[in-house]
């Protein structure tokens, strides 16, 4: 038990009495285990720690044996009481210990507030006591500084007796810090070569001899350790005696005095001269090696590597030694693999082991890069423990050429693959264009085969020709269209037979062609050596091989001429029916049409019969061709169902073809006539008017056996087509001329009556005036000369006489002027009727003077007339008005037209006069009939009946309106001037 | 200085020429007035021919021609007169009942001088004699021989 610290304890307590308020150290039973623990261990520093290491109490022995005053170091936490060494002890070991056991105890060094050092026994104990939130530790605490001196110089002077035992082997030394005198053993002295005496003991004998290069890590070793108790532990070279520096070890130990300060150190020296040598010789041949080699310790820790290391790895050899081997591999293999600790192997030494065998291992630069190595593991039991020698080799290099190997390999295979598919596709290709050279070779030989088979029945010629244009080919066909063999056709044979008309152009557009101009393209004749033409129309392209070379031309030849013929018939139908336009004679036109028809149908000898006009008789039309005597034969042949092919074509009404005469019913009765003629064959077609009546026969005579092709019926039918247009128009002439005669005669008759007729006005003019002239003058000159006799009486009758003769004067000249307007000439032109109207107006306006006369006119159109009978018109009819309103005191007369038929114009001319009873209305018009009487109105009544004339002259119409007293309307129509001819 | 020359008349109608007689007396005319009563009488006048070969007076002052007339009508007369040199320039007035245009215009398209209707009224009758005679055989002044002048052109001279 101490008492000081029981004491101190209990101080504490009154002091807590009086802090009442200290929370954790309320409970005496924490004070109580405080001081049991203190008691128990016989320590006399105290204090409490919470959970974060801060000095929640402390006795005043505890703050003191640091050189503090508790005030000083309550609220710190411990570590202002140590080193940083002494701390890590602390946490790793004190701290850690309390942890996981509740309680530590060991031995630690201090450092006081003045720096200096002691030895402390520290005690820890952990409590438990949930209540005491903030006291989790107790920490009782005891200098053992003399006890520990004591200690070493007890384990000193057993070392230096040991050392003395162990005789020979080591030197020792014992330096006294505060004198420097060293004290250094004959054998130490030995060791360099000298003998007891021949070396003072003084601590710079030995500094004096330290190899330059070593010195300064000798006195920095003796630092460390003095400041910080790092051991004293160095190798170094020291001269010897002859001169020559040798290697040697030494190990030292410092005291320390109670104030911290070393004032002692002693140790050993051993000549390792022979291991330096047999360790240089060691790092040569871990320095020439050809890889990098590291060597480490048990514990991992580098103790040796060579050059190649410090280059592979980027290192200096000093950043590396002492460090760990696994700075060399990359965090995350580290685990898996170690350079002194393979995984999974139970080692025997000796025995190499290749690490990362088969699989990849990765070293790692000091820049963190990464760089693929192979690791060879060698396990050495030296004196320093067990080692292990790893042999590091780079093999980025490899790898890259391993790289490229595989790559080139792969690139080879892919090559090969490539090449590989090449072929196969090549060879495919190639089986293919076999196959299809052979498909293509079948195709050829068929359509060769098909070709001659074609052209063998072709019904166009086909041929073929090199490249400049000389037939190579021909088939049947085209022979005999042309009438050449081939033979003759072949090069330019066949030119010479092209028409001569026809050769420049058709050599032109060939020429053309085969010059790359276009496609060979001509309508042509060929003359055949009979004398026959045939038109074709030929036709070429150039012709390709398989590679597209043209290789020539390939043509047709198609016979046109049915189509020429055709075509030449269209064009002499035009020329005929010109002909029947200009009215050329029957059989003439008949004559060139059978002719033109002969033409193009060789051998065909043509007739026109035409129907007579009783209709049942056929008389000769024309046959230019045929003889006389055969058509007078036949002339008259009556139309019959057995009367020849002729007679039976115009009896069915259709085409009847004979191909052989003889052998024929119809001709019957006409086949010796025909065969006397040396006629074989005979077509015959009905002729059609146009009204649809049979109007003749068109027959076509063979002196052979034939029958017409369908060209051959195309020819018939534009032939029978012209004919039936040209007997026709024939008919419709001679219709025509007779009706023409008709009428001349009828125009005769009316002339001679109309000459009667002038004759007889003529007379009447001179003949009938005569007698009343000389009526008249006899009783003027009866009246002179017999004035005297006669008396009233006599003279009124000679009077009446005179004026009965220039009455019927009058009249005499009405009717002739009457006569005149029906006989006169008559023009018809465009007339003006408003000028006319206008005209009148201005004559009657004499007679009209003085009287009041409202006159309307309203406008009046144009009419085609002669304009002086329409003139005489218009003037009878406003005469009229103006004679018959001569009574009314406001007379109104209006003119205007009014509304007719569409192609006439209608005129009234209306007055308010006396009008008339429309009971005799249609009397009007007739001559010299008058509705008043002449004591009423003066006038003859031939001025209504001319108006009447004129107009019917005209075409057009009179009628008038009217009542007695109630004014008249006078009407006429005249035909609208519209599209009037002048 | 000879006598006046006659005045021909030439009219087949004897009532006619009565008349016209009594009209040429009633207007004192100094000249002969000679009857002929065709147109063939005409023409043997003038060429002094037949039952005028010889006869005195040469050319007529005026020729009065009726248009119808048996033999040969006044029309041919006054063709034959208007064509021959001697006689062109003997004025000659048609005289006729008929108002036949055709009449008219053939008349003068032969040459005639002057183309009178007769009227069937006889004061007009002699009112037109009247002015004929005074007019063709007083007033009206012709080449004294014969030249090729126009035929049908009447010179007026004024006394």
């Amino acid at each position: 038990m101490n008492g000081k610290a029981t004491k101190e304890l209990m101080e504490h307590r009154a002091d807590r009495r009086a802090c009442a308020t200290d929370g954790p150290l309320q409970s005496d039973e924490v004070f109580r285990a405080t001081l049991e623990q203190a008691v128990a261990q016989g320590m006399e520093g105290l204090a409490l720690m919470d959970e974060q290491g801060t000095f929640v109490y402390m006795n005043q022995t505890y703050a003191a044996m640091y050189g503090f005053r508790t005030s000083e170091l309550l609220g710190k936490t411990w570590q202002v009481l140590y080193d940083p060494d002494q701390i890590a002890l602390m946490e790793t070991q004190a701290l850690a210990g309390v942890h996981a056991k509740g309680h530590w105890r060991g031995e630690l060094v201090g450092r006081r507030k003045d720096g200096g050092h002691f030895y402390v026994e520290l005690s820890l104990q952990r409590l438990s006591d949930v209540r005491y939130a903030h006291a989790r530790v107790t920490c009782a605490c005891r200098d053992i500084t003399e006890r520990k001196w004591a200690e070493a110089a007890l384990k000193e002077s057993e070392e230096r007796y040991a050392l003395a035992l162990q005789g020979s082997n080591d030197g020792h030394w014992d330096w006294s810090m505060d004198t420097n005198y060293c004290y250094f053993s004959p054998r130490w002295k030995e060791l360099l070569g000298y003998d007891d005496h021949e070396m003072e003991n003084h601590h710079d004998s030995f500094l004096d001899r330290v190899h330059p290069d070593d010195l300064q890590a000798v006195k920095a070793a003796v630092q460390a350790h003095i400041s910080h108790r790092a051991p004293y532990h160095i190798e170094m070279r020291l001269r010897h005696k002859s001169g020559a520096y040798r290697w040697f070890r030494t190990r030292g130990h410092a005291m320390w005095n109670a104030n911290g300060q070393a004032i002692r150190m002693a140790g050993v020296l051993t000549d390792i001269t022979e291991h330096k040598q047999a360790e240089e010789r060691f790092r040569l041949v871990v320095e020439s090696a050809p890889c990098g080699m590291v060597m480490a310790d048990h514990e991992g820790m580098i103790v040796l590597i060579n050059s190649h290391i410090e280059t592979l790895f980027c290192y200096r050899r000093g950043e590396l030694i002492g460090q760990s081997v696994d700075v060399l591999i990359p965090e995350r293999y580290r685990r898996e693999y170690s350079l002194h600790r393979p995984a999974g192997f139970t080692v025997p030494s000796g025995h190499p082991v290749a690490l990362g065998a088969g699989r990849e291992l990765y070293g790692v630069r000091k820049d963190g890069t990464e760089f693929p190595i192979e690791v060879g593991l060698n396990f050495l039991t030296t004196q320093e423990g067990s080692m292990v020698l790893s042999s590091i080799v780079n093999i980025t290099e490899r790898k890259r050429a391993q790289e490229a190997i595989r790559r080139a390999h792969d690139e080879l295979d892919a090559r090969v693959q490539t090449r590989t598919a090449e072929l196969t596709a090549a060879n495919t290709a190639l089986e293919r264009q076999i196959r299809e050279r052979q498909c293509a070779e079948e195709a050829l030989l068929k359509s060769h085969a098909l070709f001659r088979a074609v052209a063998a029945v072709s019904p166009v010629g086909i041929y073929r020709t090199d490249r400049d244009g000389q037939c190579v080919y021909a088939n049947e066909r085209w022979s005999e269209i042309t009438g050449l063999t081939l033979a003759d056709a072949q090069g330019n044979g066949w030119a010479y037979t092209v028409h001569p008309d026809d050769r420049e152009p058709v050599f032109e557009k060939w020429r053309r062609a085969v010059q790359g101009g276009p496609p060979f393209r001509a309508e042509f004749r060929f003359q055949r050596a009979d004398g026959s033409q045939t038109w074709v129309l030929g036709q070429a392209a150039a012709e390709f091989d398989e590679t597209g070379t043209m290789i020539g031309f390939v043509g047709t030849m198609t016979d046109i001429s049915s189509r020429k013929r055709i075509e030449t018939i269209k064009a002499r139908e035009n020329k005929i029916l010109e002909l029947i336009a200009t009215g050329s004679p029957l059989t003439m036109i008949l004559n060139d049409l059978i002719k033109a028809i002969e033409e193009q149908l060789p051998g065909m000898l043509g007739a026109i019969m035409l129907v007579d006009q009783s209709g049942t008789r056929l008389q000769h039309g024309a046959a230019p061709s045929m003889s006389e005597e055969y058509c007078r034969a036949i002339d008259g042949l009556p139309i019959g169902a057995t009367a020849t092919s002729c007679g039976a074509a115009a009896h069915f009404r259709h085409a009847v073809v004979v191909e052989e005469i003889a052998a024929s019913s119809l001709w019957a009765s006409h086949a010796a006539l025909a065969s006397q003629h040396g006629l074989r064959a005979c077509w015959s077609r009905p002729i059609m008017s146009r009204s649809g009546g049979v109007i003749g026969t068109f027959s076509s005579y063979f002196r052979v056996k034939t029958v017409p092709t369908d060209v051959d019926e195309e020819l018939l039918d534009v032939a029978v087509h012209l004919a039936g247009i040209a007997i026709d128009h024939a008919q419709a002439e001679e219709a025509l001329v007779r009706l023409n005669e008709a009428l001349q005669e009828r125009a005769g008759a009316l002339m001679d009556a109309n000459q009667e007729l002038e004759a007889f006005s003529y007379s009447v003019s001179h003949d009938l005036r005569a007698p009343l002239r000389h009526l008249d003058g006899f009783a003027d000159l009866l009246r002179k000369h017999a004035h005297a006799q006669l008396d009233d009486k006599g003279r009124h009758y000679l009077t009446t006489i005179s004026s009965a003769a220039k009455r019927m004067g009058v009249l005499i000249d009405d009717l002739l002027a009457f006569s005149r307007i029906g006989r006169a000439e008559f023009s018809r032109r465009p007339v003006s009727l408003q000028k006319l109207v206008a005209e009148v107006l201005r004559d009657v306006q004499s007679d009209v003077q003085g009287r009041p006369i409202t006159w309307n006119i309203g406008a009046l159109p144009d009419v085609l007339g002669d304009a002086a009978m329409l003139r005489l018109v218009l003037a009878n009819l406003i005469g009229n008005a103006v004679k018959y309103t001569r009574d009314c005191p406001d007379t109104i007369i209006d003119i205007g037209h009014g509304a007719g038929r569409e192609d006439e114009v209608v005129v009234f001319v209306r007055d308010n006069g006396v009008g008339f009873d429309p009971q005799y209305g249609h009397r009007l018009f007739g001559v010299f009939q008058r509705l008043h009487t002449a004591h009423e109105f003066e006038g003859n009544g031939i001025g209504l009946a001319n108006v009447r004339r004129i107009v019917y002259r005209h075409g057009g119409r009179t009628w008038a309106d009217g009542r007695v007293g109630a004014g008249a309307t006078f009407w006429f129509s005249l035909p609208r001037a519209a599209g009037a001819q002048t | 200085m000879k006598g006046l020359n006659a005045i021909v008349l030439v009219e087949d109608n004897p009532y006619d020429a009565e008349l016209a007689l009594a009209t040429f007396t009633e207007l004192n005319l100094a000249n002969d007035v000679i009857v002929l009563s065709d147109g063939v009488e005409a023409l043997e006048y003038l060429y002094c021919r037949g039952a005028y070969q010889g006869r005195e007076g040469g050319h007529p002052a005026v020729v009065l021609l009726d248009v119808k007339m048996p033999k040969m009508s006044g029309v041919e007369v006054l063709r034959v007169m208007k064509n021959d040199e001697d006689f062109r320039t003997i004025p000659v007035v048609m005289l006729t009942s008929s108002r036949e245009e055709r009449d008219l215009v053939e008349c003068y398209r032969m040459g005639t001088n002057a183309y009178v209707v007769k009227p069937v009224d006889f004061q007009q009758f002699v009112q037109a004699m009247k002015h004929l005679g005074a007019f063709w055989a007083l007033v009206n002044e012709r080449p004294r021989r014969s030249h090729s002048l126009p035929a049908g052109h009447a010179t007026e001279r004024l006394s």
